[in-house]
């Protein structure tokens, strides 16, 4: 940091801009340090009269603005004699490239890029007033002896050239060597300023700047180091001059080790104008065979972190001045590095955020209510299958949702209108793309305010097509599977179910034939025959429910959960194998609750698991003869959510160990058996929210209980929480 | 259709499925007998033996006491009823057991209405039969016990084929004696012949006097 000199009154700036409020900040370090400082709207006419009535030493203008043609102000202010010679900076923001070609023939001196480095302002401001100055100076003197001045220009380049020519007529050859200096130096600036301030990578700028030392200082060879985060060691990142190889001996210096590590473990600069005599430097030998005379380093330095260490040798002294200089500009190099590492980190963490949510095919998007304004993550523009770039609008947004599920939204609109906004929403719908395929996804939204209290919600968007579809995959399979089990098992039921049809089969014919006995002869007995009619009409239909409940549980079912009386659902199966177990010698008896809640449920499915339990209580008690062969199945309300009923036999029972073995997938002890009974029944009842379980009886026998949940009036799967 | 039926016949349902009893009641009612069901064997056995069935309609399955056992258990009790079996699987080893013990018809549900009707003819006149023969058999007991018990001695000789004269001499008595002993022993047991005694007698399971065979 060059040393600022006191001074009462360091000069007086005009700066022309739109919109004053965006150079407060500027305004206030100028006053700080000793400028005073007008303001001047830029599109008003009577600027220049101004001007001219107040002659600043230098004028700012602003050309961030689209539209503001400063070039025109200064071309202005340098057609007229009296204002020609005031230096003119523009204020422009990186992104607007300024026009070289137009500003120098404006007559521009400099510009400054925004977001500007204060001291780098400063410094540029005071160096062009100085300049100024010393131009005056030198017209003075060079008018004291009779020279001619060339018509002055903003240009650099030519005030160097006018300096030059006044140079030549007065012989003052002293003052030109420090003019010649001064030039350099602020060149050198300029240069170094200039390479911080590109887009491009830290080796490069680092590069431009060390190649900027050699070029204007006059260096043998610069060099500069960044160090790493743990401050231990420092890597060559750029060198320029007689030696540009980065990967030699001075590749990488530990904090600490010779002269460069020293001054980056030591945060001091070290600067010799006699190299052979000097303590640090080793290689004497060299610098006697190079011709080297001067070494200048400095530790780069922000916030009491060493970042790196800039280094040059020349091959004559190097004056004050250019002392002063590096170190001015080791500071602002410093932050350079400084600045190019956190935005690599923020570039990185951007990346990293870009790509977790590649990965998790979550997309996220920010809506800031007042002003409509979306903003949105990469992911959520392929989740959504927008191009990337377009602007998403929440008409965008809409269009792509399902139809069906925009209710949704709406609903989501209207609680967030009602409740003045800040409710937090989950809620899952689907999207239709423009080719037509449908996606699921999973949203989250959350309710922020900004620093200026503005409403805006955040929201991330997963898409959970795969696992939806798996999902119904699954339920897909799991049905079919239950599906197979059931005719399987119905087959084997075959033959009882052939005898359970024959009952009403016989009781019909042998009512038909009586009726026909009835009604012939000379004395037909009419109310009989009528009475037999009823009964084959009670046996036909009999026989019809039969073939129906079989029919019912060959179908596959997709069937959505209805309201069921269990009591009702299982006398129906009870119907179907009375006779297998009655050709079992099985006694069946229904402890039913009398009142018993409705349950929701799938009929069919329900009445495969009873069907399964039945039939293994039958084939349990085969060859039990010690006692009866007892099937007793209850009902009864267990609790506030659920109804449960139990499959009681009187069999062989189930050792302990097993007692919940026999619900893994094929497990079985029956020859020929699959084992998936009552692996599909369990999974059933998972299904349906339940559960089913085995005891063993102190008695010989076992228990099988099931639970289903009672029915309730269904929710909307949408949910908002209040926050 | 409908044929005269000289005779009244109680026929007994026995069948734990309500609609196949309703069908044979009516059935049993249009071919003018009057019937009773049962829904089990166990309550067929309880019923009160005022007058009992000609005749039984049985089902094979029945829950507790099976069809076969039933038919088994009325010979071990001597309830002689014919027995037509009826059942809605053709089982074949089942058939023939039931037939061998003795049982009418074995028909398969739905039952042929000809083939019920014929079975329970043929059941209720097997029926008849055995009553017949049970009251022959009692008159028969009857007139034996109506013998003097040296009436049922000579009796008895006569029957082995003994002389007059062997029988006077075994008993001690006169030839006339045995003459005179013997007209009243065909006169009370109504005998026409000698033959038709010895029939009487092996019906009555009376011992042949064996010592006449050893001369």
């Amino acid at each position: 940091m060059t040393a600022s000199q006191e001074r009462k009154h360091k000069g007086s700036i005009l700066v022309f801009d739109d919109e004053p409020a965006s150079l407060k900040p500027l305004f206030t370090i100028l006053t700080e340090d000793g400028y005073v400082v007008h303001e001047r709207q830029l599109d008003l006419d009577p600027q220049l009269r101004f001007v001219k009535d107040t002659l600043p030493d230098l004028v700012l203008v602003d050309v961030r603005k689209p539209g503001m043609d400063g070039y025109q102000v200064c071309s202005s202010l340098k057609n007229d004699p009296t204002t020609r010679a005031i230096p003119v900076i523009f204020i422009s923001s990186i992104d607007r490239v300024i026009n070289q070609a137009k500003a120098l023939l404006s007559g521009v001196v400099d510009y400054v890029t925004d977001p500007f480095d204060t001291e780098e302002v400063l410094w540029r401001i005071e160096t062009h007033i100085s300049l100024r100055r010393l131009r005056e100076n030198l017209k003075s003197v060079a008018g004291n002896h009779g020279a001619q001045p060339v018509a002055p220009n903003a240009g650099l380049e030519r005030a160097f050239q006018e300096i030059h020519v006044l140079s030549q007529v007065t012989g003052r050859k002293h003052a030109e060597e420090k003019v010649r200096q001064t030039a350099r130096q602020l060149k050198f600036r300029a240069d170094v300023g200039a390479a911080l301030s590109k887009p491009v990578s830290t080796r490069e700028m680092l590069q431009e700047c060390a190649e900027a030392i050699v070029r204007r200082l006059d260096a043998a060879f610069a060099r500069i180091w960044t160090s790493n985060r743990q401050e231990t060691m420092l890597e060559l990142q750029a060198s320029a001059g007689t030696y540009t190889r980065l990967n030699g001996t001075y590749g990488r210096i530990p904090f600490g080790d010779l002269k460069v590590g020293r001054i980056a473990s030591e945060k001091k600069p070290h600067l010799t104008n006699d190299v052979l005599t000097d303590p640090r430097i080793r290689n004497k030998e060299w610098a006697r065979s190079c011709g080297m005379v001067s070494f200048a380093g400095y530790p780069l330095v922000v916030e009491k972190r060493a970042v790196g260490v800039m280094a040059m040798f020349a091959r004559h002294p190097l004056s004050d001045d250019t002392l002063d200089t590096l170190a001015a500009i080791a500071d602002a190099i410093a932050q350079g590095i400084e600045r190019k590492r956190a935005e690599a980190e923020l570039r990185r963490s951007e990346a990293y955020l870009a790509e977790a949510q590649r990965l998790s095919s979550i997309g996220s998007f920010a809506w800031r209510v007042a002003t409509d304004e979306i903003t949105c993550s990469e992911q959520l523009y392929r989740i959504f299958e927008i191009e990337i770039g377009e602007p998403v609008t929440l008409e965008l947004i809409r269009s792509r949702v399902h139809p069906e599920d925009v209710s949704l939204l709406e609903r989501m609109k209207m609680v967030h209108e009602a409740g003045g906004g800040g409710t937090d929403f989950e809620w899952q719908y689907r999207l239709v793309m423009p080719n037509r395929s449908i996606k699921y996804v999973h949203a989250v939204a959350h309710a922020t305010r900004d620093q200026d209290d503005q409403l805006e919600y955040i929201a991330a968007i997963q898409d959970v097509t795969e696992s939806k579809l798996a999902e119904e995959s699954l339920d897909r399979t799991r049905s079919e599977l239950a599906h197979v089990a059931r005719i399987a098992t119905l087959n084997a039921l075959t033959a009882s179910i052939a005898h359970e049809v024959n009952q009403p089969l016989s009781g019909i014919v042998s009512n038909a034939s009586a009726s026909l006995r009835f009604l012939a002869g000379d004395a037909p007995n009419l109310e009989e025959a009528r009475e037999a009619i009823r009964d084959i009409v009670r046996d036909g239909k009999r026989a019809g429910e039969i073939i129906t409940r079989i029919r019912a549980l060959t179908k596959r079912t997709a069937a959505p959960r209805e309201k069921l009386d269990l009591n009702e659902t299982i006398a129906e199966v009870l119907a179907l194998i009375g006779d297998e177990a009655k050709r079992n010698s099985v006694i069946v008896r229904m402890q039913f609750a009398d009142t018993l809640s409705p349950v929701a449920g799938d009929r069919v499915q329900l009445q495969q698991v009873v069907l399964n339990l039945v039939m293994n209580a039958i084939e349990a008690m085969n060859g039990v003869s010690e006692r009866p062969r007892e099937l007793v199945i209850t009902t009864q309300d267990i609790d506030a959510d659920c109804v449960q009923a139990t499959v009681e036999d009187s069999g062989i029972g189930i050792a302990s160990a097993t007692v919940d073995k026999i619900f893994d997938s094929f497990y079985t002890t029956k020859t020929g058996g699959m084992g998936m009974g009552l692996s599909i029944s369990r999974s059933i009842l998972q299904s349906h929210g339940g559960r089913l379980w085995a005891v063993s009886k102190d008695a010989p026998g076992t228990m099988f209980h099931f639970t289903v949940p009672k029915y309730r009036e269904e929710g909307a799967h949408g949910s908002a929480k209040g926050n | 259709m409908g044929q005269p039926r000289e005779t009244e016949a109680v026929i007994a349902i026995v069948d734990d499925d309500p609609s196949v009893r309703r069908g044979l009641q009516r059935l049993v009612r249009s071919a003018g007998w009057k019937a009773e069901t049962f829904a089990s064997a166990q309550e067929f056995l309880a019923r009160s033996r005022a007058e009992s069935p000609n005749c039984v309609l049985l089902d094979l399955q029945l829950p507790g006491l099976s069809g076969l056992d039933l038919q088994k258990r009325m010979a071990e009790v001597g309830l002689e009823i014919p027995i037509v079996f009826l059942t809605g699987h053709g089982n074949i080893p089942a058939s023939v057991q039931a037939m061998k013990a003795g049982a009418v018809q074995f028909l398969t549900k739905p039952v042929d209405e000809q083939e019920l009707l014929q079975a329970m003819e043929e059941a209720v006149e097997r029926d008849r039969r055995t009553r017949r023969q049970h009251v022959e058999m009692s008159k028969l007991r009857d007139r034996y016990e109506s013998l003097t018990a040296r009436e049922q001695e000579v009796m008895q000789q006569v029957i082995s084929g003994m002389l007059n004269k062997q029988i006077a001499a075994e008993l001690n008595i006169t030839e006339d004696t045995v003459k005179f002993h013997r007209g009243h022993i065909m006169r009370k047991m109504s005998a026409d012949s000698l033959a038709d005694l010895v029939r009487m007698a092996e019906n009555l399971a009376i011992p042949s006097d064996k010592r006449s065979a050893e001369t």
